[in-house]
């Protein structure tokens, strides 16, 4: 019986003295970059993993998993942030977090999309291209547009 | 090239007709502002849990709130006399495996609110 207490008190102490896998290493902290392109954004956790590698993850109050292409963008423009503000490695994905505690793992776009989407952005607001409606017609409730969109 | 924030640039996600007519004709946040002001209360919440506000002391928060008096005397001591010991370290590690539970039954039985809170009024009275 001792033996099996010393075991667990053992287990407890070299548990506690262990770094976790992924510990915060930023909180909705402000950060913005001119090069390559002017973006700025807050991500709200920067995790940490045991090698030194950072994770971008946002938090959404809903508990259904479905990750939006929206996110995956939003997600996307924290880790070129987090990238070129920190000067250490930063995964080529991040995570979603959600309600009920879970996450989910997300893989990103790269630099050359998200330049690429930037530019497509000006250039919708500039009346340059045809902007798509959105496919996703759940979108339209909740849109004050709705009205003049047709 | 002008500075553009990430939320703005997600958008483009959703719909980039929304996108235009946002710019054009401003954003109207009426129709989604219950769901706004939900979503950045559960944000709060979920930074305190990470910065460790409320992650670290699930009981005390559960019984007596997350900036109590109480709870942060119970902070204070853990911070005084356990973390600075292995031993202390210890126990706040079993603590923190074990407590989601214990909250998870109060939850369900906030009657069990009554004796743990005497209790932990009591520990706080006799150690100060
Ligand atoms: S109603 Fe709004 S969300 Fe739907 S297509 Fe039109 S602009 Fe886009």
């Amino acid at each position: 019986m001792s033996f099996l207490i010393v075991v667990v008190i053992l287990y407890w102490w070299l548990r506690s003295r262990r770094k976790p896998k992924l510990s915060p290493y930023m909180l909705e902290q402000f950060l913005k970059i001119t090069d390559p392109i002017p973006l700025c954004g807050k991500p709200d956790v920067v995790w940490k993993t045991r090698d030194g590698t950072l994770i971008v993850g946002d938090y959404k109050s809903r508990e259904n998993q479905q990750v939006y292409e929206s996110e995956v963008i939003q997600l996307s423009v924290y880790k070129l942030l987090v990238e070129r503000t920190q000067n250490k490695p930063v995964a080529d994905y991040g995570f979603i977090h959600f309600k009920n505690r879970n996450m989910k793992k997300v893989y990103l776009m790269k630099e050359k999309e998200i330049i690429a989407l930037y530019h497509r952005y000006w250039n919708v607001i500039g009346g340059e291209v045809v902007a798509f409606a959105a496919d996703n017609k759940n979108y339209c409730r909740y849109c004050s547009h709705k009205h003049k969109c047709s | 090239m002008r500075q553009t924030s990430a939320t703005e640039l997600a958008k483009m996600g959703k719909c980039e007709r929304q996108v235009y007519l946002d710019h054009h004709h401003g954003e109207d946040t009426s129709l989604t502002a219950t769901f706004i002001k939900r979503g950045n209360h559960e944000h709060e919440q979920f930074n305190r849990q990470l910065s460790g506000k409320d992650k670290r002391c699930f009981i005390a928060t559960a019984i007596f709130g997350i900036d109590a008096i109480e709870t942060n005397i119970l902070r204070e001591f853990r911070d005084v006399h356990l973390i600075p010991y292995s031993p202390g370290r210890m126990i706040t590690s079993l603590y923190y495996s074990i407590s989601p539970y214990i909250v998870n039954v109060i939850e369900r039985y906030p009657v069990l609110k009554i004796p743990i809170r005497a209790a932990l009024r009591w520990f706080i009275r006799s150690w100060r």
